[in-house]
């Protein structure tokens, strides 16, 4: 029952907590537990110390064959909070579920992917069905000329190919959607991303990853907001043309699952932060800086294609 | 138009026409849309196989202009040096026909000429049946049957008249469409007429083009043939002695050839560009008959040739090795064949010297990644075939299918030179300021364009309009929704010279399942399609 207990202290006190760049998976309840419990001598580890600790060396094992342990950064503040390391670990692989067609998978995966192709590194998108529309990636501030998109016969080749890419140190990100992978392909492709450092970005069916396990760090569940029924928008941010989207942490190694978060994306590629959330007590301060966030956007300046 | 077909030309339609007027003639006539690197590709392949013929083999050398009577400015001819070797094969007249059945087996057609130099081959190969085999291409496609009297032409070398007196049009010197027009306006028109004018008038009156095709063509002077293929010293061949179906001897024989290659290279300083592997094949076991009942419409295998095109000069054995095995695994993957291995070549036909480029002040980054990118796009290419590794590019045109195409990163140029596409991918697209105004929609405007482009658009049922004709109620994924918002409409209509007419108003909407769609409606007909999704 303990542990349950200070679970339930922590989420009451997230409403103050400020920005950490680093969330532990058992924060620090308000009293120790292992202190009230006879016999218990000052210096020693508590239960809740000794399984931080060794959750840490889990991770640390884990991640060892990563090539650093910088983070890309979504670009989105309140997504990053969410994250371990306030982002996306290089070398690390991330799925997005997608709720239902048109739910805006493939806009989220390309707002992730621009922050990871920074320095002169390239974005590969996998698309047997040649769907993916140029025109918009411009519109998004996406280099094109650093985009290569392989168009693979049959899904051996797309296989195949993940794993060329994604062991190339010069991808910065590659989206892919996948449907169901063995563990053995998943494994290779994860120590093929741990090689090169590079962010594989996979697009799944929600209802089929649910059943299935997955060997990505985070799995963001992805279904489209509509401006009705989830988000009440203020006067200024219904003259613009914004998109919303609710987002699910579905898993997220070394940080916890079931947050429940709604960005916008706007007609200039910029994240948006909710104005509201379900939870009551953040509205009075998310409208006092509101008129801030607007002026300076959460996203890392864009870079100038060419 | 670049070609059509009998069936075609019975509507009067012809090469060069325009598109829009040849589906005024024909509206029901089948477009395929002409692919020029897809022509230069197999037309090198042939190039590179036409090598059991003779050591020297070419492609013809363009101008920077279009010649008068080509359509295409692109590669047509293959060039073979076949000096001295006629009697290998029982005379020019044998070889010509051996070489004809040899490019009938590969599917092909070709009109053949053999003379003393270049200038006089091509325009006797071209020109002497031009009509007939027009007429000759027609009955091959009527009635399915490729055995079609050859177009041979044999130029003998001690005919002491020349080539002059063919009736050959000018054009068959290989001329610019503007020298041509202007020596028909002086009422020449054959080769013949154009002999008895004096020289010096032509050296005034006409660019140096002319009298160089003329001394090409009717004095023997020398031009170069620039082959394909590699200098000896950096082809190794090796013949067996008894031909062999195995696999793993193949590939050592392989190995131990590009590690020599290699060495070779490491000399001179050199990389490999584009590297060639022969096999020559040989009917070997004894086939089992149904086998032969399959295999009796393909034409037998002489040679396998195996082709890798890399990004930028490499001298790594195991990297050429890697990409070559790939080559080499995806055909054999096909099964046993009874065709045996009898020799085995590789060559590198175009090297480049290995450099050290000093990296710019502000293009750091790219130089860092070039080499790594390269040996990507080679080995994804290797195996995937060069058209599923492919670069986004942007192109001014209002329809939204036509605004953008994929261009594959390894091939060749248009003109048959290789293709350099290093540059091609560090190169930062070109700023053109038209495209900027109007015709796209704003930079800024990301929500007006699909992430997902539904190509070709999809038919859907739009179940309630309102009064302006903005969609409210639609089937999609076979249930009913309600569309919540509709943005629009965006009109968008094409011009004619691009065939059919398209007038669309497109629309984004809402769905309350959240879903962002973009739709349009055709305005001729009424009808709903959808184009994209906001995924």
């Amino acid at each position: 029952m303990q542990p349950m207990l200070a679970l339930a202290l922590s989420r009451n006190e997230s409403a103050s907590r400020t920005m950490t760049p680093y969330l532990p998976l058992f924060e620090q309840p308000l009293f120790e537990p292992a202190a009230c419990e006879p016999g218990f001598a000052p210096g020693e580890l508590t239960a809740f110390q000794k399984l931080e600790q060794l959750s840490r060396q889990i991770r640390e094992m884990e991640t060892a064959g990563r090539p650093d342990h910088e983070c890309i950064s979504s670009g989105c503040r309140t997504m990053d909070r969410h994250l371990p390391h306030a982002g996306y670990a290089r070398g690390s692989m991330l799925e997005l579920l997608r709720s239902g067609p048109g739910s805006g998978v493939s806009s989220i995966a390309l707002m992730i992917a621009r922050q990871a192709i920074v320095e002169g590194k390239y974005l590969v998108v996998v698309d047997p069905q040649r769907q993916f529309y140029p025109p918009a990636m411009k519109s998004l501030g996406i280099p094109l000329e650093r985009v290569i998109a392989l168009q693979p016969a049959n899904h051996a080749d797309v296989i195949w190919g993940l794993a060329q890419v994604l062991r190339c140190p010069a991808i910065g990100a590659v989206i892919a959607e996948v449907g169901a992978l063995e563990d053995r392909v998943a494994r290779k492709l994860q120590l093929a991303a741990e090689q090169s450092g590079g962010l594989g970005i996979f697009i799944r069916d929600a209802r089929s990853a649910r059943a299935q396990p997955s060997w990505a760090d985070v799995q963001w569940l992805v279904r489209a907001a509509t401006q009705e029924h989830n988000v009440q928008p203020n006067l200024e941010m219904q003259q613009q043309d914004i998109r919303w989207f609710n987002l699910e942490l579905a898993r997220c190694s070394g940080g916890r699952t079931g947050a429940r978060i709604t960005v916008g994306v706007n007609g200039h590629g910029q994240w948006i932060d909710a104005p509201s959330t379900q939870g009551a007590h953040h509205e009075h301060a998310s409208a006092l800086h509101l008129a801030a966030q607007l002026a300076q956007p959460t996203r890392r300046s864009r870079e100038i294609a060419g | 138009m670049t070609a059509a077909n009998a069936t075609a030309r019975a509507f009067g339609i012809v090469p060069q026409m325009q598109l829009s007027q040849a589906s005024t003639l024909c509206a029901e006539a089948q477009l395929i849309e002409h692919d020029p690197q897809a022509d230069i590709e197999s037309l090198c392949s042939l190039a590179e196989s036409a090598q059991c013929f003779s050591p020297i083999v070419g492609l013809e050398q363009l101008d920077p202009q279009p010649w008068a009577g080509r359509s295409l400015h692109q590669p047509q001819s293959i060039l073979l040096d076949v000096t001295g070797i006629a009697p290998l094969f029982g005379g020019d007249a044998k070889l010509a026909s051996s070489v004809h059945q040899w490019v009938a087996d590969q599917g092909y057609w070709a009109s053949i000429a053999i003379a003393n130099t270049i200038g006089t081959a091509w325009a006797l190969a071209n020109y002497t049946h031009r009509s007939q085999i027009a007429l000759d291409l027609a009955e091959i496609e009527r009635t399915g049957n490729s055995s079609v009297s050859p177009s041979i032409t044999i130029f003998e070398p001690n005919e002491a008249i020349g080539i002059a007196t063919y009736p050959l049009p000018i054009e068959a010197l290989r001329l610019e469409q503007a020298t041509v027009t202007k020596l028909h306006r002086l009422g020449i028109r054959k080769i013949g007429q154009l002999v008895e004018l004096p020289r010096v008038g032509l050296a005034s009156r006409f660019n140096d083009q002319l009298l160089r095709r003329m001394d090409q063509s009717l004095h023997n002077q020398y031009e170069p043939i620039l082959t394909l293929h590699a200098s000896p010293e950096l082809a190794i061949e090796e013949c067996l002695e008894h031909p062999t179906p195995l696999r793993s001897t193949i590939d050592s024989i392989v190995t131990e050839q590009i590690h020599r290659l290699t060495r070779v290279l490491d000399r001179i300083g050199h990389g490999v560009v584009r590297l060639v592997c022969r096999i020559e094949m040989e009917l070997n076991a004894i086939p089992i008959e149904s086998e032969i009942e399959n295999q009796s419409g393909q034409p037998p295998p002489v040679a396998r040739v195996f082709q890798i095109g890399l990004y930028q000069p490499s001298n790594d054995s195991e990297h050429l090795l890697w990409l070559l095995i790939g080559q080499l695994d995806a055909h054999y993957a096909k099964g046993p064949s009874h065709y045996w291995a009898r020799s085995i070549s590789v060559q590198a036909t175009l090297t480049a010297p290995l450099t050290w480029q000093q990296s710019d002040l502000f293009d750091r980054h790219t130089t860092i990644h070039r080499d790594a990118i390269a040996k990507l796009v080679d080995s994804l290419s290797a195996r995937m075939g060069r058209t599923a590794v492919v670069a986004p590019a942007i192109q001014r045109d209002p329809q939204p299918e036509l605004a953008y195409s994929w261009r594959p990163l390894t091939g060749w140029k248009k003109d048959g030179q290789t293709q350099e596409t290093k540059r091609k991918l560090t190169r930062a697209p070109k700023r053109n300021f038209a495209e900027e105004r109007g015709m796209e929609p704003n930079a800024n405007e990301l929500w007006r364009r699909p992430m997902r482009l539904q190509h070709p658009p999809r038919r859907i049922e739009m179940q309630r309009v309102d009064d302006l004709g903005r969609p409210l109620r639609m089937i999609y994924h076979g249930s009913p929704l309600s569309v919540v918002r509709a943005t629009g409409p965006e009109r968008i209509d094409t011009g004619w010279w691009q065939g059919a007419t398209q007038q669309r108003e497109y629309f984004r909407i809402e769905l309350s399942t959240g879903t962002w769609l973009w739709v349009y409606r055709d305005r001729r007909g009424q009808e709903w399609y959808l184009h994209g999704e906001f995924d």
